[in-house]
């Protein structure tokens, strides 16, 4: 039995305009647990979304191998959700109609389905916003409902991608404080791309390190603080220090 | 500047029924107190939503009056002016309402206005279809470019002649130059819509499981709706434009024939009911599709 995601090796070019190919990621090995909280954090360019990407099955490696639960990871699937940035809800589609897209996909009953899109919508606090349109809505609900359209087919691991970075800072709190109370309850692991070193700690029991150009892992620090933590605490500091520092570190390796 | 006078009167009407509300807090029940006051300003501002329509229609009904006296007019104005050539509204309703006794104008709209249905109908199929395919099938794409932009760059009124010439005067050559116009507009950007679909859109249908066939139907369609509406919109126009040159070019039925005709009659009347008649079904096509497009897509109007 091993860990329910590995990144063995793995290297990642992209072909640019010019002659040289870029190099996103270079021999970067990671595995992950089951139920484990994880952030990747590194300045613009380390490859944090270019490993999410690949465990999507949006991108595939061009060496080394992509596993999730020791299976080669070739396409997109409901067992590995992903929340986008940027709202990916569709403007078409009410609230209840989003989060009942992914049961669509797989053919559940109508009834059916509008149960747990409501149960799922319920879970985030927007049952009463069910019939509403993304437009009508604020930054704050169109994520919580994107992670509850996420949430709603059960998927083994979450993907987020920098998922709170366009709202403001009281309202990322709350959906922070609501992200860990839903990985509480479901037990769903999590690979959440930040550059936000204070939310990483506050979230992630495990937060890995990443440096630029070409993307590799400096650092692998296990936060072992008990939920929910002081952001004013001493332990706090001290981690948010240790994660500069090794972030300093990348950024020097790059000068060099 | 109307509206705002408008909101403004509403808003006094509901600040002038506070004291209600404080005689209910005093008592100690204050939601009701609320509730109502919420059902006030939603009568309101349905009610100013009312005027506010009916002022407009009242106002657009009063511009095509204006108009119509203007026109009528011009012929006093100006005394110089022929009226046979340049007849006014007063004769051209004269000439119409014979025609319209015998039934002669309404087999002429119904010849015209079912060619024009045809063949937009037959577009609207076809471009869809073609412009879904060659945006997703690079093969398809890149095997049909240049032939299909090549016959794009020709108007479609060049092709008139030929079509006359192919496939004589009956209804088909004038209902395939409709859906020969209407087509290329609608597949354009049906096209570009499809292709252009948000690649987090897919990507989120993908990673929530979806199939080749609902990512097309739930997400690629709809996200490539409002470039289609564009090219939909353009294609009536083109269909109207095309139905009257098919028609001239040889029929015994429809608006542009009757017009023909009363030009080979120096009737001049005879011309501008055709004129006339165009006009209203441009404008009343183009309201129809607004109406479609807000009752089919309510998240369209404020989503984009």
């Amino acid at each position: 039995m091993g860990a329910l995601i590995e990144f063995q090796r793995v290297s990642q070019f992209f072909a640019t305009r010019g002659k040289a190919p870029a190099q996103a990621l270079h021999e970067v090995s990671l595995d992950l647990a089951a139920g484990e909280f994880t952030c990747l954090i590194g300045p613009s360019g380390c490859g944090k979304t270019t490993l999410l990407h690949l465990l999507a099955g949006f991108l595939q490696p061009t060496d080394g191998a992509v596993r999730f639960h020791g299976e080669q990871v070739e396409r997109p699937g409901p067992e590995r959700g992903v929340v986008f940035q940027e709202y990916a809800l569709f403007p078409w589609m009410t609230a209840r109609q989003n989060v009942e897209f992914g049961l669509r996909a797989q053919s559940v009953a109508a009834p059916q389905r509008r149960h747990r899109a409501l149960a799922a919508l319920e879970r985030v606090g927007l049952a009463a916003s069910a019939d509403r349109y993304p437009h009508e809505l604020s930054g704050g609900m169109r994520q919580r409902i994107a992670v509850a359209r996420s949430l709603v087919v059960e998927p083994k691991v979450l993907l987020m991608d920098e998922p709170f970075a366009a709202v403001d800072a009281m309202t990322r709190a709350a959906l922070q404080k609501d992200l860990l109370r839903l990985w509480q309850e479901t037990g769903v692991s999590v690979v959440f791309v930040t550059h936000n070193i204070d939310e990483a700690i506050f979230l992630a029991q495990r937060v890995v390190v990443m440096a630029p150009h070409p993307g590799t892992i400096s650092d692998d620090i296990r936060i072992g603080l008990d939920y929910p933590r002081q952001r004013g605490s001493i332990e706090f500091a001290q981690h948010y220090n240790r994660i500069e520092v090794a972030l300093a570190a990348g950024a020097q390796r790059q000068a060099a | 500047m109307t509206s705002l006078t408008l909101r403004r009167e509403s808003v006094a009407e509901i600040t002038a029924d506070v004291p209600v509300r404080g005689d209910h807090t005093a008592s100690g029940d204050a939601p009701p107190a609320r509730a109502e006051l919420a059902d006030r300003f939603q009568q309101a501002h349905a009610r100013s939503e009312r005027a506010r329509r009916r002022r407009r229609l009242l106002l657009n009904l009063a511009g095509i009056a204006l108009f119509l006296l203007g026109w009528e007019a011009i012929p006093h104005v100006f005394s110089w002016m022929n009226p046979a050539l340049f007849p006014p509204p007063s004769r051209v309703l004269q000439a119409a309402l014979p025609l319209i006794e015998s039934g002669e104008l309404a087999g002429h709209i119904t010849a015209s206005l079912t060619r024009a249905a045809a063949g937009f109908a037959i577009a609207l199929v076809l471009g869809i279809t073609a412009g879904i395919l060659t945006a997703r099938i690079a093969f398809l794409h890149h095997l049909s470019e240049p032939v299909l932009h090549g016959f794009r760059s020709v108007p479609s009124l060049a092709v008139v002649p030929l079509a006359v010439l192919w496939f004589g005067i009956g209804e088909l050559p004038k209902i395939a130059l409709i859906a020969w116009g209407a087509f290329f507009p609608i597949w354009i950007t049906t096209f570009i819509g499809v292709r252009d679909t948000n690649i987090v859109y897919l990507r989120s249908a993908a990673a929530l499981g979806a199939g080749r066939l609902r990512t097309l139907f739930l997400v690629i369609l709809p996200a490539a709706l409002p470039f289609i509406l564009a090219g939909v919109r353009q294609a009536i126009a083109v269909s109207l434009i095309v139905l009257v040159a098919a028609e001239l070019s040889g029929s015994t039925r429809g608006i542009a024939y009757m017009m023909s005709l009363g030009h080979q009659l120096f009737q001049v009347e005879i011309m501008f009911i055709g004129l006339v008649l165009l006009g209203t079904f441009g404008f009343l096509a183009d309201r129809l599709f607004v109406w479609a497009a807000r009752r089919l897509f309510p998240w369209y109007q404020s989503a984009s």
